[in-house]
This record gives C-alpha cells, sequence and structure tokens, in this order.
C-alpha cells in the first residue's frame, strides 16, 4: 500500500462509507424499524473487522493522517462505543427513520479522521466533521432542551475552532510547521536560551485552549454537561463516551512529543499548567457532578472529570520523558475503560425516561429492574475506581506514574477526586436499593441496549480481574506513537 | 495437614461468604426462610474452615501461604497467607461475622436479602484483608467491605444510620486513597522489577529511602480503629446504626484497623513502624483515655460501649505501637478481645435498646428481674469491656502495662485509662441490671431470641476462654515474623 495515498483512502472507504450505506437504509425502508436497526447495528462490527485487518499498525503515514497502532486502539475504542450507542438508540428509535442512525455514523467518522491525524489543520477538520453532526443529532431531538444544547455546542465548538486555527495559523506563521513532530523538531533545533518566534507561544496557548474546549476542560467545560443533557440518551453517549475520547486521544497523541521541549525552550512551564488544569479539572467537575439532579448532566460532568486524569497522563509524560509509553500506556487503557464504562452507564439509564432522567428516577430502581440497577450500580463503581472493576486498573496505571514523577500530592488529589465520585455513585446506589419505588408503570428493558449493558459489564469485570491482556496491548499501542512515523 | 489441602481451605476462607453472597442474590426475593438458611450455612462454613485450619496449624512451624501470579505486568500477584497473627484475627473475623449472621435480623422485614448479602460481603472483605499478603489486594479488599457496610448502616427503620454511615464513608474514602499513594510510593521506592507484595517489598525497602512513607498509611488504620482524631464516626455509627452493622463494626472493623498497623506497618517497616510508633503510642494512648472517660459520664448505651470499644483498641494501638514482643502480643489479644466482647456487647445492646424503643441507661433497667440468663450472659462482654481479670480484655491489657514499666508517665496515664473502663464498665451493669423494670413499657414481642442468647453465650464462652488461657500469638514465636511466606 502506498502511504501516502492509502491511509486517506482507507479512512473514506472504512469511516465514511458506513454511514452513507445507513443513509441508504434510512432511505430505502424508513418504516422498517427491527430489520433497519438491525443492519445498522452490523456496520460497526464491521467497521472493526476492517480496522483490525486493514488498518495499518505503523510505518502507514501520509502528510496529514497516520496509520499507527495507536490510531488503531483508540479507533476501536470509538467504533465500539458507536456500536454501544446504536444499540441504545434501538430503544429511542420511533417508527420512521429520522436520519439520527446516519449523524451518529458520520460524527464516528469525523472522529476517526481526527484520531488518524497528525496535522494540527486535519485535526481541525476532524473536530468540525465529529461536531456538526453532533448538532445536528441535537437540534432534531424535538425537544427544546435538545435545540438550546445544541445552540450552546454549536458556540462552544465554533468557539474552539476558531482558536485551534487562529493558534495553528499562529504556529505555521512561528515555526514553518503544523504537525506536532514538526514543532518539537523546530524547537529542539534552536540552542538553549536562543530567542523564540514572538508567536510562538501565543500560537501554542491559542492552539492548547482549542483543544481543551474540544476536550471539555475545566473551565471549558460547561457546554459539555449541557450538551450532554440535551441529547437523546443514544447521542449523549456517544458525546460522553466517543467524542470525548477521541478528543482526548487526539489531545495526547499532539502534546505527548511536544511538551517536554515546550518547557525547555518555550516558558511558561507547559507541564506544570497542564498538571493544573488537570487537578482543577478532577476536581471542580467531580464535585459539581455531586449536586446534580439530571443524570445525563452528571455523566456530562463525570466525563469531564476524566479529562482531568487524561491531562495528568500528559503533563507525567513530559515530567517523565524517557518513560513515556507506560504513561501513554495507561491513557489509552483508560480510554477503553471511560467508554465502556460510559456505555455500560447509560445502558442502564436507558427507559427510564423519555429524555434525561433525573434522580428521582432511579428510586426503587433495585427492585423492579434489579439487572438495571446493577450495571448502573457497576459503572458508578467503575468510574470511582473501586477494586475488582476495570476503572481500578486503568486509574492506578496513572496514579502510580504520577508517584513515578514525584508528584505524591498531586496523586493524592486526583485519588480524592475519586473519592468523591465514589460519594456520589453510592448516594445513587443508595437511592436504587434503599428508596421505596414509585408506583408508576415499568417498562421491560429493550433489547437493544440491554445487550449493550451486558457486553459492557461483562468486559468491565473481566478487565478487573484480569486486566493484563489490556494494559500489554494499550502499551504496544503506546510504543507506536512515541516511535514516530 | 496436606498442603493442597491447606491451600484450598486457605482461599476458601474469604471465597466462601462471598460465594454465599452471590448464592443468596440470586435467590427468589420472597425466599425468606431459603435465604437466611443459605446465608448462616456459608458464615457458619467459614468459620469451620478457620477452625480446620487452627487445627492443622496449631504446630505448623511455617506459615502458610499461596501465590499465583495475577497481574505479572504490573508485579500484582494473588497471594494468600496465615501466620498465627493473620489466624487470630481472621478466627475474630469469621466468629464474629457468624454470630452477626445468625445473632441480627433485618431492621425492616423486606430487607432480608439483601442483609445477609450485606453481611457476607462485609465478611468477605474483612477475611480478605487479613489474608492478603499482596498491597492491591489488601486494598482491594479493604475498599471492597466499604460498600456492604454503607448499606448495613444506612438500613435502619427511617434511615436514621444514614448520616452516620455517609460520615463512615467519607472518612473511610479520604483516609484511603492516602493510603492507595502510600502503597504506589512504597512499590515506586522498592524498585524494579516492580510488585506488590508485601515480604518482597519489605526485603527491599531501604529504610532512609522510604522514611516518611508510613504516614501514608496512618489515616487509613487510625480512621478504622476510631483513634483520636479519627474517631468521631465510630459514636455516630454505633447510636444510630442497625444491629447488624454494629456488631461488624466494633467486632471486625475496629480490630482490622489495629491489624493493619501489624499486618502492613509492622511487618514492611519493622518494629518503629517507619517512624511513627511514638506517635501512635500516644494517640494510642490518648484514646483510651478519652473512650474511658467519655464512657464514665454517657447516658446513651450504645454510645458508651462504643467509648469502651475506643478504649480498648486505643490500648491495643498503644500496645502494638511500643514494639516489644509481650507489648505487641498484648495488643492482638486486646483487639481479639474488643472484636469479640464490642460484638457481643452491641448484639446484647440492639436487642435491649430495640425492645424497649430507647437508648437512654436510665430507661433500660432491672433487666436482671425480667431477662437473669440473657443478662447474666452480657456481664461476661461488659467485664472484658471494663478489662477485668479473668477477661480476655485484662490478659490483653496486662502485657501492654507491663511493657511500660520503665515509664511512669505512660503507665500511669494507661493505668488511669483502665480504671475509668473498669468503672464505667461495672457502673453501667449495674444501673442496667439493678433497679425495677416497668413491663408496661417494654415491647410485647418476644425478645431476645434463643439464638441471641446463645449467640451471646458462646461469645461469652471464648471471652472468657481467652482470658484464663492465654494463647494470643507473640510475634516473636515460630512464624510471628520470623518465617515470612
Amino acid at each position: 500500500m502506498n502511504p501516502a495515498l492509502g491511509i486517506p483512502a482507507l479512512s473514506v472507504a472504512l469511516f465514511w462509507l458506513p454511514a452513507l450505506v445507513c443513509a441508504g437504509l434510512e432511505f430505502a425502508m424508513p418504516a422498517r424499524k427491527t430489520l433497519r436497526g438491525a443492519l445498522t447495528l452490523i456496520l460497526p462490527p464491521l467497521v472493526l473487522g476492517g480496522i483490525a485487518l486493514a488498518w495499518p499498525a505503523g510505518d502507514g503515514s501520509s502528510p496529514a493522517l497516520t496509520g499507527d497502532g495507536y490510531s488503531r486502539f483508540a479507533l476501536s475504542v470509538v467504533w465500539v462505543l458507536v456500536f454501544f450507542a446504536l444499540g441504545l438508540r434501538r430503544a429511542e428509535e420511533t417508527v420512521r427513520a429520522d436520519g439520527s442512525d446516519t449523524l451518529l455514523l458520520l460524527s464516528a467518522a469525523g472522529a476517526s479522521l481526527l484520531l488518524a491525524a497528525v496535522d494540527l489543520f486535519a485535526v481541525l477538520a476532524g473536530f468540525a466533521l465529529t461536531l456538526v453532526p453532533v448538532w445536528g443529532l441535537a437540534s432534531i431531538s424535538g425537544t427544546d432542551e435538545g435545540r438550546e444544547a445544541a445552540l450552546k455546542g454549536m458556540l462552544a465548538g465554533i468557539l474552539s475552532l476558531v482558536l485551534l486555527a487562529l493558534g495553528t495559523a499562529l504556529l505555521l506563521a512561528a515555526t514553518g510547521q503544523t504537525t506536532a513532530s514538526g514543532i518539537a523538531a523546530f524547537l529542539h533545533g534552536r540552542p538553549p536560551g536562543a530567542p523564540l518566534p514572538q508567536l510562538l507561544v501565543p500560537g501554542l496557548a491559542l492552539a492548547m485552549a482549542g483543544l481543551g474546549l474540544f476536550a471539555a476542560a475545566v473551565p471549558l467545560h460547561m457546554w459539555f454537561a449541557d450538551l450532554a443533557d440535551g441529547l437523546p440518551p443514544s447521542a449523549s453517549l456517544w458525546l460522553t463516551g466517543g467524542v470525548l475520547a477521541a478528543g482526548l486521544a487526539s489531545t495526547t497523541r499532539i502534546l505527548i512529543g511536544m511538551l517536554s521541549p515546550l518547557s525547555d525552550h518555550a516558558p511558561p512551564d507547559w507541564v506544570e499548567l497542564l498538571r493544573g488544569i488537570g487537578l482543577l479539572a478532577l476536581l471542580v467537575a467531580n464535585a459539581v457532578a455531586l449536586v446534580q439532579s439530571r443524570l445525563q448532566r452528571l455523566a456530562g460532568y463525570l466525563a469531564a472529570g476524566q479529562t482531568g486524569f487524561v491531562l495528568l497522563g500528559i503533563a507525567c509524560a513530559g515530567e517523565l520523558r524517557g518513560e513515556s509509553e507506560a504513561v501513554v500506556g495507561g491513557i489509552l487503557a483508560f480510554l477503553w475503560v471511560h467508554a465502556l464504562t460510559f456505555a455500560a452507564l447509560y445502558a442502564g439509564l436507558s427507559g427510564l425516561a423519555a429524555r434525561s432522567p433525573r434522580v428521582g428516577h432511579l428510586e426503587g430502581l433495585a427492585r423492579h429492574h434489579p439487572w438495571k440497577a446493577a450495571v448502573i450500580g457497576l459503572a458508578l463503581l467503575c468510574l470511582a475506581g473501586m477494586p475488582l472493576t476495570a476503572g481500578f486498573f486503568s486509574r492506578l496505571a496513572l496514579l502510580e506514574t504520577m508517584v513515578r514523577a514525584g508528584w505524591t500530592g498531586t496523586a493524592v488529589l486526583a485519588a480524592l477526586s475519586l473519592g468523591l465520585v465514589l460519594v456520589m455513585s453510592l448516594g445513587l446506589v443508595a437511592t436504587m436499593v434503599m428508596r421505596p419505588a414509585p408506583q408508576s408503570e415499568t417498562r421491560p428493558w429493550h433489547p437493544g441496549p440491554a445487550l449493550a449493558a451486558l457486553i459492557a459489564a461483562a468486559a468491565i469485570l473481566t478487565m478487573g480481574f484480569l486486566p493484563g491482556g489490556l494494559l500489554r496491548i494499550a502499551l504496544r499501542a503506546a510504543e507506536g506513537l512515541l516511535a514516530g512515523p | 495437614m496436606d498442603g493442597v489441602l491447606s491451600r484450598i481451605l486457605l482461599v476458601s476462607l474469604p471465597a466462601l461468604p462471598a460465594a454465599g453472597a452471590l448464592l443468596v442474590g440470586l435467590l427468589p426475593a420472597r425466599s425468606t426462610r431459603l435465604a437466611r438458611a443459605v446465608g448462616w450455612v456459608f458464615s457458619l462454613a467459614a468459620l469451620s474452615v478457620w477452625m480446620a485450619l487452627w487445627l492443622g496449624m496449631r504446630d505448623a512451624a511455617e506459615p502458610l501461604s499461596l501465590r499465583i501470579a495475577w497481574v505479572p505486568d504490573l508485579g500484582i500477584s494473588f497471594h494468600l497467607a496465615l501466620d498465627s497473627a493473620g489466624l487470630w484475627m481472621s478466627g475474630l473475623v469469621a466468629a464474629v461475622g457468624a454470630a452477626a449472621m445468625v445473632g441480627t435480623l433485618p431492621e425492616l422485614p423486606d430487607l432480608n436479602r439483601s442483609h445477609l448479602v450485606c453481611l457476607l460481603l462485609a465478611e468477605c472483605g474483612m477475611l480478605g484483608a487479613v489474608v492478603s499478603w499482596d498491597l492491591i489486594l489488601f486494598i482491594a479488599c479493604w475498599e471492597i467491605m466499604l460498600i456492604p457496610f454503607f448499606f448495613l448502616m444506612g438500613r435502619g427503620p427511617e434511615h436514621r444510620g444514614v448520616a452516620a454511615a455517609t460520615r463512615f464513608f467519607v472518612t473511610s474514602i479520604a483516609s484511603s486513597v492516602v493510603l492507595w499513594v502510600g502503597v504506589l510510593r512504597l512499590v515506586h521506592l522498592a524498585g524494579e522489577p516492580r510488585t506488590f507484595d508485601l515480604m518482597e517489598i519489605a526485603r527491599r525497602l531501604d529504610p532512609a529511602a522510604a522514611a516518611g512513607v508510613a504516614w501514608f498509611f496512618v489515616p487509613a488504620f487510625l480512621m478504622r480503629l476510631a483513634a483520636v482524631p479519627l474517631h468521631t464516626w465510630f459514636p455516630l455509627a454505633q447510636a444510630e446504626s442497625p444491629v447488624a452493622a454494629s456488631v461488624m463494626l466494633a467486632g471486625g472493623v475496629l480490630p482490622l484497623g489495629g491489624y493493619g498497623v501489624y499486618h502492613l506497618l509492622r511487618r514492611i517497616f519493622g518494629a518503629d513502624l517507619g517512624g511513627t510508633a511514638e506517635t501512635l503510642a500516644w494517640i494510642g494512648l490518648g484514646t483510651a483515655l478519652l473512650g474511658g472517660l467519655v464512657a464514665l459520664v454517657q447516658r446513651d448505651l450504645k454510645r458508651l460501649l462504643a467509648g469502651l470499644c475506643m478504649a480498648q483498641t486505643g490500648l491495643s494501638l498503644l500496645g502494638l505501637s511500643l514494639g516489644t514482643p509481650e507489648s505487641v502480643r498484648g495488643g492482638l489479644l486486646l483487639l481479639a478481645s474488643a472484636g469479640l466482647a464490642g460484638a457481643a456487647s452491641f448484639l446484647f445492646a440492639g436487642v435491649v435498646c430495640g425492645a424497649r424503643d430507647s437508648q437512654r441507661i436510665a430507661d433500660i433497667a432491672g433487666l436482671w428481674r425480667r431477662q437473669p440468663l440473657f443478662c447474666g450472659l452480657f456481664l461476661a462482654a461488659m467485664a472484658s469491656l471494663g478489662m477485668l481479670p479473668g477477661t480476655a480484655g485484662f490478659a490483653g491489657a496486662w502485657p501492654i502495662l507491663s511493657a511500660m514499666r520503665t515509664d511512669g508517665v505512660m503507665l500511669s496515664l494507661a493505668a488511669l485509662a483502665l480504671l475509668a473502663l473498669g468503672g464505667a464498665g461495672l457502673w453501667t451493669y449495674r444501673r442496667l441490671s439493678g433497679g425495677g423494670f416497668q413491663a408496661d413499657l417494654w415491647s410485647t414481642a418476644r425478645w431476645p431470641r434463643r439464638r441471641q442468647v446463645v449467640t451471646l453465650l458462646l461469645l461469652g464462652v471464648i471471652i472468657l476462654t481467652l482470658g484464663l488461657w492465654v494463647g494470643a500469638p507473640s510475634p516473636a514465636s515460630a512464624f510471628g515474623s520470623g518465617g515470612m511466606p
């Protein structure tokens, strides 16, 4: 395969074709809900098969896109989440198709582009192609909250795009480069103490602000929780699990090689800055989640809190320099577990209410729907990093890198933020178990979300007991990223 | 005992309650009697397994150990082991678990199944923590036991225990996350290849480099021990929680805090507990004094008993911190005494306070006239809490006092604590047993139940047996510290 042509062509074939097929299905059989749903559900596994068979695990670069082990791993996270989101969609679907499946798949294609992008302009395109279909999903949801969320999401998204575009332009002017490795090489090539181009630091700051806004890093996270709340559950899952994971994976790819030379050559201390933002994200977002009464908004804040862990991991990689593989491996494992956890959480919440369920909807759930309550409880405990769930090892790996970097205080605060999540989680579990169930009619669990819940919960437990396989694969993928194109 | 059989028994010790919890959880909600029978069988089976281990290990020169690689990439192993101290503590937990299972009932009749599941899971977590010689396994069990306790404490009528459960939970989490980070720091200091194995870390650790790390462990153990200044959760929890939670907290959680000091701090850092010994000794003494003095002025029976339990565990912390073989032996014996007497006392208090619908000592008078047998059995527990000669409490306190004979100030303060304890214990017993019994103010339902009397009888027999035949393990004995699994 000629890498220069191969990756873009492969991307189109693998990632955009499913959206096209889905659009065709929606057009051809708008009223045949079951058949269309079943056919749509087959698409993500096909893409995953394509990624496994055709996506290069190394040496597959074009100037703007790359096919390496890192992107392969991150793509698998995203497309597994697409499968879960489409499973949840089956419970929301009305009789006639409304284009939601196609929009979801289009957004997934955009996220896939984002994950393969090494050039900041390609990242910009990935941002736009990921977010625009999400705005569409919010707009067609038919509720005031959805439309308001779409507006907020659109404003934040446009701002993020503008910031990244401006930052990229300034970086291009300052260094002549628009790839992370190019900028890092530019910095490495300068003698210590040599004056920097004036546009470099503002360019970096703007680009990082754009990335931070997209990845819902505190203090730029408000839009994210609003959008998560206003979207239908399946799209909300896609946003909190897939879009965020793609954004964080892309941010990691861009910053990981650039951070150490940046700290050496371009003050301020970017590692410390990222560490501060990461801690702030963990503590603020998780604390705010404690007082939420709308469950999708709560999930949005929890997801924004997860950003903090990843940012701390990136900062650790900058601090540890020579030992970045373990950190990046930890981040990848963390993203995989993040996607599974949110899939289980949303699958459990599915069907509780037509729109964003409230905490009150959980009252007495353990009596009416014990399996639903069990899945929600498991997902919440996983988010809190409880032992014997996948969340424990994924967080342990990142906490260990913090300790290795000598950031013991930071590790304590990060672990304390898990305590906040645990307090919130047990509060919700207590609501499900201890509160009397209301006398309202209970709806059966739709097979789509039930299947998604079963798979996600089984994976969380399996990885909680046997995390070795996931950690090894993540480490190999990280080596792929750090080896460079 | 055959090596394979003994290892099977070792795994069965924590696994049996877990299997029981799973089985009870899967039973139909309405099969109350069957669920109770299954719960009893599994809890008593765990106690029987402990007895078999005790019989097999009485004359063993080496500790019993089982080590299987779990996550080799991270250096985590499934390492279970029992030495004499572990055998001692696991026996206490198994006995208290069985006592709570047989002697308590759910506060709300429809919560039978979850009551049993929580009790079994709590027992599993506590037994797991005792036999874990891998730090990750220890943390897993240490954290997991929190969840059943949260529900056991908060499930009384009108959820009176929720505030106590929340305080217990939040304090536990805050102290546990520091423990997590301490463990990671230790592993980092132990160097490569990475290991979480307790004894391997102890072998590799350079005391100079590890100075200060022991402090990361201290809050978690002090909190569970209800030692000053992290004791405030305990009186509240005992006053507000249902009987089952009270029995398990006093009989299991408090002694486990002390065992944590022995199991981790002493085994890893040696007799000076990583530089924390002197501070811990004063904290233990302060806790003993505070508990004794508070008990003297209490009018609430459960709060008074909480004070007595705190005082005992405080003295045991003092013994463990003094570091001499005899004081450590006394400390371990006192932990067992506090556990057994605490469990028996709170079982008694739960029954009589429930029957009288009051916790005021003044309201619960004249018990000797109405229930002479039940009241008489309570004397053994009360005498042990008051550390009167002939009981386990005295047998544990004496070696600690002997170890302090060169320190006049400490000895005087400890003696003052003992006086306060003895006075509070005897005076309270006199107030409860003497005086007139106002039958019209007491419940007309049958109390105590036969099984509660039998449970109290068995606990009393053990307390007196330990007091008369002192068989606590000595750290200088064959495998208290000499033989490392």
